[in-house]
């Protein structure tokens, strides 16, 4: 039997960025009979980890300029075992992902629920005392070849993954349901006689291709979904051979997006310079460009063009996409291709995967993709870095001024490899 | 002649928007819609729904339920009918009772699960605004 502790025993360590939450927290769980205690410093942090002088931490990922969530590996890897419970005022899906797959012990949202905290600290102190008490007793006594501190040890960590994948599998689902939800609409009334006898045939036709956009939008979610797991498993694999990329990977997109290009009353200007022939894994390069197009319509602004430059030689194969729309924030320029990242939340569906997969297709080619983006000054584009160094341009009401986005990927030639693998 | 019921559609889908409208406004319903709850908020200073269509997740994964509590609180709003349309399925994903704070308190009318057929949608219209 495990003996439990009485609650002044366990040691709480409260990070939080909020001094008037960490205070607040700190003296709920003193009351409840925990010693409790707020620390600022990272080192004094690491320096109660390696000291064994915590139980359980409870870290506030806005905690360290915002990036306290990149204290969790570094913590886990000082004590693989100590339960963190993670707290955050930012509700967005992003931080959300990138908290959870990394196997924390619970995650909560601000302004904090303190009976929530409570029952999570109790729960965490007791998988503490059980993964320890095994661990010890994994040191004297072995089952059969198997250490008993392993397993429990395993298990904790996946039960955490699990959890995650679960969360991820319920944010997968809700975009994919909700995408689903515009098709059903469109297409039961246009099936049901009551309604569509009062739908004029130029609206019938208009739900008909708002539908087939949506199914493609789904289709591309779903791809892209497998294909991050492919990736993130190291299972993409690069065929590259011999391929006229306009006629083989560009075009067809293009076409596919037809129907989306129609609804959003826009167009899509190409510009092929160079070489036709490319060493590239045609089917991976379709998927980036699909991405790509896909996310210059869905971000851009309706009645304007999209504007797709290549160039090929026998070094390089360079395409650039470019649209007017609502641009990525400058400081979100350089996280935009991680996982379950989006230009905006409100009003557009998407799993925040096709960027991540466009870096993934540019990495297996080992390649590259980068983000501009920036204002447009009298129709040229001048990116956030060129407005703000320039004294003129930073003084510029910015209010109404448009904004444009670029995507820029790049591989280079595999020297004519035939096939590589990831 | 009856007084056409206005609907108040609240979803940050902007096809689900426009198709959902287009059902309702040939079901002989006048439609308004908002993309946020914040959105919602303001348009309910100018406007009195006869119903409010809502969904969960838009800003943020709760926001749903923050407008509802808040629209339920409000004096011109706490007797309109609400129908929670969402694609977060209450069976499976998100914990509802609590993400809701209390599963028993979220004052929704109905709850529907998307996707939904228009004729599906409209009976439980009719329904509750003839109560």
């Amino acid at each position: 039997m495990i003996r439990q502790r009485k609650a002044k025993h366990y040691r709480i360590i409260v990070m939080d960025s909020d001094v008037k939450t960490a205070k607040q927290l700190v003296s709920v769980l003193c009351k409840e009979g925990y010693r409790a205690e707020n620390i600022e410093q990272t080192s004094r942090l690491f320096e109660k980890i390696r000291s064994n002088l915590i139980d359980v931490l409870i870290l506030d990922v806005d905690a360290w300029y915002k990036r306290g969530y990149e204290l969790i590996p570094i913590v886990k890897s000082m004590d693989r075992l100590l339960p963190i419970i993670v707290t955050s005022a930012d509700d967005s899906i992003e931080v959300a992902a990138k908290v959870r797959e990394q196997g924390i012990f619970f995650y909560t949202m601000k302004p904090l629920d303190m009976q929530e905290i409570k029952i999570a600290l109790k729960n965490a102190l007791n998988r503490r005392y059980t993964s320890r008490y095994t661990s010890g007793l994994g040191k004297q006594e072995k089952l059969g070849v198997v250490d008993t501190s392993e397993v429990i040890r395993d298990n904790a960590e996946m039960c955490d993954i699990n959890k995650h994948l679960n969360w991820i599998m319920a944010f997968f689902v809700h975009e994919c349901k909700g995408t689903l939800g515009s098709v059903m609409m469109n297409i039961s009334a246009l099936a049901d006689a009551n309604i569509s006898q009062r739908i004029s045939p130029a609206k019938q036709n208009a739900m008909l291709l708002s539908s087939l956009c949506s199914l493609g939008m789904l289709h591309d979610m779903i791809r892209n979904y497998v294909i991050s797991y492919r990736g993130e498993n190291k299972r993409l694999q690069c065929s590259r051979r011999r391929v006229d990329v306009y006629k083989r990977c560009l075009e067809p997109v293009i076409n596919e997006f037809r129907p989306m290009l129609k609804k959003n009353e826009m167009s899509i200007n190409v510009d092929m310079k160079g070489n036709r022939f490319f060493y590239c894994d045609a089917d991976l390069m379709k998927i980036g460009f699909s991405n790509l197009i896909n996310n210059a319509i869905k971000y851009g602004t309706a009645c304007t063009d999209i504007r797709c430059k290549s160039l090929t030689t026998d070094e390089i194969f360079r395409l650039s996409i470019w649209n007017e729309g609502i641009g990525v924030e400058r400081e979100r320029l350089d996280d935009i291709f991680e996982r379950f990242i989006r230009f905006d939340k409100v009003g557009i569906n998407g799993t925040g995967l096709g960027l991540h997969v466009v870096k993934m297709i540019a990495n297996v080619h080992n390649g590259s993709v980068k983000a501009e983006s920036g204002y447009l000054i009298t129709d040229t584009s001048v990116t956030y870095d060129e407005f703000y160094s320039n004294p003129r341009l930073a003084k510029t009401d910015r209010t109404d001024l448009k904004k444009f986005a670029r995507f820029i990927f790049e591989i280079p030639s595999s020297g004519h490899q035939q096939k590589g693998e990831v | 002649m009856t007084e056409q019921k206005t609907i108040l559609i609240v979803d940050d889908d902007k096809d689900f928007l426009e198709a959902t409208s287009i059902v309702l406004e040939k079901s002989g319903y006048s439609v308004a819609t908002c993309l946020s709850a914040k959105e919602c908020l303001a348009k309910l200073k100018s406007m009195k729904p006869d119903l409010i269509i809502l969904d969960v997740m838009m800003e943020t994964d709760h926001s749903g339920f923050d407008l509802c509590r808040e629209m339920k609180r409000l004096p011109e709003t706490k007797d309109v009918p609400i129908i929670m349309l969402t694609a977060v399925d209450q069976k499976y994903s998100l914990d509802f009772s609590s993400a809701a704070g209390d599963e028993s308190w979220l004052p929704v009318d109905e709850f529907i699960d998307k996707p939904v057929e228009a004729g599906v949608l409209v009976e439980c219209i009719e329904k509750l605004l003839a109560r």
